[in-house]
């Protein structure tokens, strides 16, 4: 496969990371312990809140995953086509909160999002890549 | 805590997330291998602190919104970072990109209105 495709498929994937990584931090949210915080035990908030918090971790290590494989899909392809692609993760963010959070995403909403991804899209790709 | 705190909570990240990639920006010029210059290269310590920061404040405020009314906001951090760098790294910021921050406005605004109880 030519290295510009394989790149739009790995920029595509990384959307697909950073939104699930979205979906984590939602769920590790409520398993914080913010009891620990007030009795002033902040190693043990640390800890069991934040270190020992398996969705936390999973949506951290989601997204540092998600940068690395952006910045690789970069580095073969071009900027003015990933980074629209890129922008889709408010797309998916949206679907994923209907399907597991069970939120219901309007249709001002809807339009909202897509002005958002036509903005990030024509931000992230006025810049000529260098060669 | 009610949406619109939240709300105006996650857009205060988003302004540190634009200044930590402005610290980025410049500490970018600055790279070396050589580890305590790694270390003692305070413009890539600050923008690392700026990035984690804005998560900082972002994720708590998923206890109290919506992840498809919270994440749309998190785009404005395009904003910011046009802007500063147009002020603080005198770049040439193309009119693509204005008509873009412009999009993005228009966009959290809709969303803005949409979570209005």
């Amino acid at each position: 496969m030519d290295k510009s495709r394989l790149a739009i498929i790995i920029v595509l994937i990384s959307t697909v990371l950073v939104s699930i990584a979205q979906l984590m931090y939602k769920f590790g949210m409520p398993k914080l312990d913010f009891g620990l915080l007030s009795q002033g035990d902040y190693l043990g908030f640390l800890l069991n809140s934040i270190i020992l918090n398996f969705y936390l971790l999973t949506g951290f290590a989601l997204y540092g995953i998600s940068v690395i494989m952006l910045l690789y899909s970069l580095r073969h392809g071009k900027l003015s086509t990933l980074y629209p692609l890129y922008a889709l993760n408010f797309v998916w963010v949206n679907l994923l909160s209907m399907i597991f959070l069970n939120e219901t995403v309007t249709l001002t909403e809807w339009a909202g999002s897509a002005f958002i991804v036509l903005g990030v899209s024509l931000v992230g790709s006025a810049d000529k890549v260098r060669k | 805590m009610n949406t619109l705190t939240a709300i105006l909570l996650i857009n205060f990240g988003c302004v540190i997330g634009g200044v930590g990639a402005i610290f980025l920006k410049k500490a970018s010029g600055e790279i070396s291998l050589d580890i305590m210059k790694v270390i003692k290269n305070y413009h890539l310590m600050l923008g690392m602190i700026m990035y984690a920061l804005a998560s900082i404040i972002f994720i708590p405020t998923l206890k109290y919104v919506d992840l498809s009314i919270a994440y749309p906001f998190v785009a404005t951090t395009h904003i910011w970072v046009c802007v500063f760098s147009k002020f603080f790294l005198k770049e040439e910021v193309q009119l693509q990109k204005w008509i873009g921050v412009v999009a993005i406005i228009i966009g959290v605004s809709l969303i803005g209105i949409g979570a209005m109880p």
